[in-house]
């Protein structure tokens, strides 16, 4: 049993704020900008889950999880998607081995095979190379021929892909994209910050990012986060929100009725409640709030809600309708 | 494993229990502010039906008794209405960082398996929303406003419906409508017409008057003296008129005619019974029926004028009837039959040339006159309540035509009492400058003489005294006389016997009356007498029978 104590109060939250803080520092050494970026990729790790992120190239999306790396310690591998990637090549192969026993097969494991995982472009490899992807990443395991190879933890994967040039590429289905738990958007950086990525990055001066966290950390980190109690109207707002976007359904938004032809998954919800946790601690609290739901809404839904033609048409985009959900769905 | 401890438990149900009561307290309040308005509103819009006849005042306890249930309500309400731990815990939630704190630890504490974080989060709530007055953190408003602009409602109700339901005697409230009873309405105009006595605030008012009665009594001056069919006609006519302008007076519709016949404007009260006749759309059938029966007991009287009569009793079956057209023709013809009847009338000027010759001997006679005149003056009262017209015009005055209603029988109205007292007053008045005339001097002869001592016989019928005017023919401007620029002869004219002055005027106290008087000759007035006027002993008279 553990008693109360103040002091104990204020070490499990301080505790909590201060390596996240850190963390966010050391990446902003290297990082130039896209702080809601990093807040949303620390999120998704602290949270146990995957991101995509989506952008042009260019955008310092490689460089923020080899950073990310960096500062926690943990294994990195970059993946670069192409046509004629094959799912071996990302998950590893039996090759045939000469021993003194003779021959026999040996499992190479592949760069899956890391904490953090860097799937480049991940748009661009066939639809068979992105599901031996995704189970790795749904399963924590891989399995070549008949032996399943888990993967170590924790274990993070940021995939990117390029919202321009499409041609040739290979969206990912529906049933792939809610295997990530955040869908984030990288912009472009202003002139300020564009300005400073020149004066980081054209001169001698090179910043190496300290290690704040290691692995073990981060997984009381996230087993922490777990424990943030969650009221009852709170989880049930989170569940109105996810049953909104469902067209047709009881509680369902205008704007989903209109404009979207299927709704978010269960995924969703436990999405929402976990950044929804992971948010409160990191505002010093030890409670999901509604407004923590609301903060972490459209990075969870966006990927999962497939709109319909009259969205397409009309270039309604996700976030348009998920903000008008927000706001038709009171708490 | 984590354990709530008794002090967070006791710290949360503290906190909820202080803000669930400002929570009640502030619903209270807002219930019976609310409750109150409304009864404030209610009792104000049955107090406004109630003021414009929209509510029916068997009704109106209901509409006020209603309404007070509302705060009885408001209180039942709030006691149902009571917050849950949740209702609570979101308005202490909403008056901090509104971030749930206390919703979750109020559901912590039904935790039977506590988490770390879970005491965590209760003492962190406790520890943050502990230090705040609940009076500060949750402010209930203070109602008084809301009371106060209640009890004005309630007010402003109360006095409407008090205004609206004072004694029927409360003038302001029947302001729109003057008392039914003629004698109060007189009353309100004048005290002393409504006790008959002359109004002295009243201005005098000289009648003007009517074209043709003094076409008829210019016609008469220069005619011989009316003779006796002539005076019983005029006289017939008179009473006519004068019963014609007491139903008249009955009715406020026809006030202005039965003033103007009153006046002796009988060519203006025809046209104003014409013009009621084309108006009559606009009287009610109230009004309609109570001329028609003031018409017919003005006919029940008017025997000695039948046409006059015939006139009243076809206007009133008219106006019973309801025909416009029949009615505006009924009163025109009414209007006109009058005109016709009031030619009849001959002015006391000319009735008072056939007034037999007095004699100058006695003053008894005199006296003998006032008594005749008292006499004649009681039994035309008590005939019919007939005006003492005769007895009241004094022989100085030239009204021509002037009729007088008189004393009515009911005695009802004041006003043209009044009139009476006043026109009977300056008759009086002019009667006793007759007698003083005709007690002062005498006029014996045709040739005019001063005697002085002349002796008024009394006037018939009832009329004041003649006195002789002056012997001297040729020179009628004798001292002392007030008829010198009205009856001065004809200078070319031969006195002719028995051509007598318009007027003489009694004799001095004691003298028998007026003298024979000259042809042609002055008249004389005589001096000062002691002795009351025939005219004002009419009116002490009538008002003191009044009375009795």
């Amino acid at each position: 049993m553990t008693a109360w104590t103040p002091e104990r109060e204020q070490r499990v939250g301080d505790k909590v704020q201060q390596q996240v803080a850190a963390l966010e520092h050391e990446l902003a050494s290297v990082i130039v900008g896209q702080r809601e970026v990093v807040r949303g990729v620390l999120t998704a790790l602290l949270a146990g889950g995957h991101v995509l992120l989506e952008g042009v190239p260019g955008l310092g999306k490689t460089l923020l999880v080899r950073t990310l790396a960096e500062c926690i310690d943990l294994t990195y591998s970059r993946v670069q998607f192409t046509p004629d990637l094959m799912p071996a090549d990302i998950v590893g192969s039996d090759i045939i081995v000469e021993g003194a026993e003779g021959r026999g097969f040996n499992f190479q494991p592949g760069p899956i095979f890391a904490h953090l995982i860097l799937a480049d472009e991940i748009n661009r490899a066939t639809p068979r190379t992105q599901s031996a992807m995704l189970e790795a990443m749904q399963e924590q395991a891989v399995t070549v021929g008949r032996s399943t190879h888990p993967l170590p933890k924790p274990f993070f994967v940021l995939a990117t892909q390029n919202p321009i040039d499409l041609q040739g590429t290979y969206p990912l289905p529906e049933a792939q994209l809610d295997r990530f738990f955040f869908k984030l958007t990288v912009g472009y950086p202003q002139a300020d910050e564009l300005k400073e990525i020149a004066r980081r990055t054209t001169s001698n001066r090179s910043v190496k990012p300290h290690v704040v966290m290691d692995a073990a950390s981060l997984q009381s980190l996230q087993q922490l986060i777990r424990e943030v109690p969650v009221a009852e109207p709170v989880l049930d707002y989170a569940a109105r929100l996810v049953m909104a976007t469902h067209p047709g359904e009881e509680g369902a938004a205008q704007a989903a009725n209109r404009y979207v032809r299927y709704g978010a998954s269960p995924r969703a919800i436990q999405a929402l409640i976990l950044a929804g946790k992971v948010n409160a601690i990191l505002s010093g609290r030890y409670n999901v709030s509604f407004d923590d739901l609301r903060r972490v809404s459209l990075p969870a839904l966006r990927h999962r809600v497939v709109l319909n033609v009259e969205a397409q048409l009309q270039s309604v985009g996700a976030d348009q309708i998920l903000n008008q959900i927000i706001e038709e769905v009171k708490p | 494993m984590a354990v709530i401890t008794p002090t967070q438990d006791q710290s949360v149900k503290r906190l909820l229990t202080r803000y669930a009561g400002r929570i009640r307290l502030e619903r209270r309040r807002r219930y019976l502010s609310l409750s109150f308005l409304a009864l404030g509103a209610a009792w104000l819009v049955s107090a406004l039906f109630f003021y414009g006849d929209l509510l029916d005042p068997r009704v109106l306890p209901y509409a006020l008794a209603l309404p007070l249930l509302l705060p009885i309500g408001a209180l039942v309400l709030e006691r149902f209405r009571q917050p849950s731990t949740v209702e609570t815990a979101l308005a202490i939630d909403l008056r901090f960082d509104n971030q749930q704190r206390v919703l979750t630890a109020v559901e912590l504490l039904d935790t039977k398996e506590p988490k770390s974080l879970d005491t965590e989060q209760l003492s962190s709530t406790t520890d943050l929303i502990t230090p705040f007055d609940a009076r500060v953190v949750y402010p209930v408003r203070s109602p008084l406003p809301a009371y106060s602009l209640s009890g004005g409602l309630l007010l402003l109700a109360v006095g409407i419906i008090l205004f609206k339901g004072a004694p029927a005697g409360f003038v302001p409230i029947q302001a729109l409508g003057l008392p039914g009873n003629e004698q109060a309405l007189s009353a309100l105009v004048s005290p002393t017409a409504a006790s008959g006595l002359p109004d002295s605030n009243k201005p005098t008012e000289t009648p003007q008057p009517d074209p043709s009665q003094t076409a008829v009594a210019a016609g008469s001056q220069g005619n011989d003296a009316p003779s006796p069919e002539q005076q019983a006609a005029s006289e017939d006519a008179q009473s006519g008129l004068d019963r014609l302008q007491q139903g008249l007076n009955e009715q406020s519709a026809t006030q202005s005619a039965a003033d103007s016949l009153q006046q002796g404007d009988y060519g203006q009260a025809g046209d104003q019974l014409a013009e009621l006749g084309q108006e009559n759309d606009q009287l009610s059938e109230a009004a309609k029926q109570g001329l028609a029966d003031s018409l017919d007991r003005a006919a029940d009287e008017s025997e000695s004028t039948p046409d006059l009569q015939k006139a009243e009793r076809s206007a009133a079956e008219a106006l019973r009837k309801g025909n416009y057209k029949q009615i505006d023709e009924a009163l025109k013809n009414l209007g006109e039959e009058l005109k016709e009847t009031a030619q009849n009338v001959i002015p006391q000027q000319e009735l008072a040339q056939g007034f037999p010759e007095q004699s100058q001997e006695s003053g008894q006679q005199g006296q003998e006159g006032q008594q005749q005149q008292g006499q004649q003056g009681k039994p035309s009262d008590q005939q019919s309540g007939q005006p003492q017209e005769q007895g009241e015009q004094g022989q100085g005055q030239q009204e021509g035509g002037q009729s007088q209603s008189g004393e009515q029988s009911d005695g009802s109205q004041g006003d043209p009492q009044g009139q009476q007292g006043e026109q009977g007053g300056e008759g009086a008045q002019g009667g006793q400058q007759g007698q003083q005339g005709g007690e002062g001097q005498q006029n014996q002869s045709p040739g005019g003489g001063k005697d002085g001592e002349g002796d008024g016989q009394p006037g018939a019928p009832g009329q004041g005294t003649r006195v002789d005017g002056p012997k001297d023919s040729a020179d009628p401007n004798v001292e002392g006389n007030p008829f010198e620029l009205e009856n001065q002869p004809d200078q070319g004219k031969p006195s002719q016997d028995g051509e007598r002055p318009a007027l003489t005027l009694e004799g001095s106290a004691g003298a028998s009356g007026a003298s024979p008087v000259t042809p042609g000759g002055a008249v004389t007035a005589p001096g000062e007498s002691n002795r009351l006027p025939v005219e004002r002993w009419q009116i002490i008279q009538r008002y003191f029978g009044r009375e009795r």
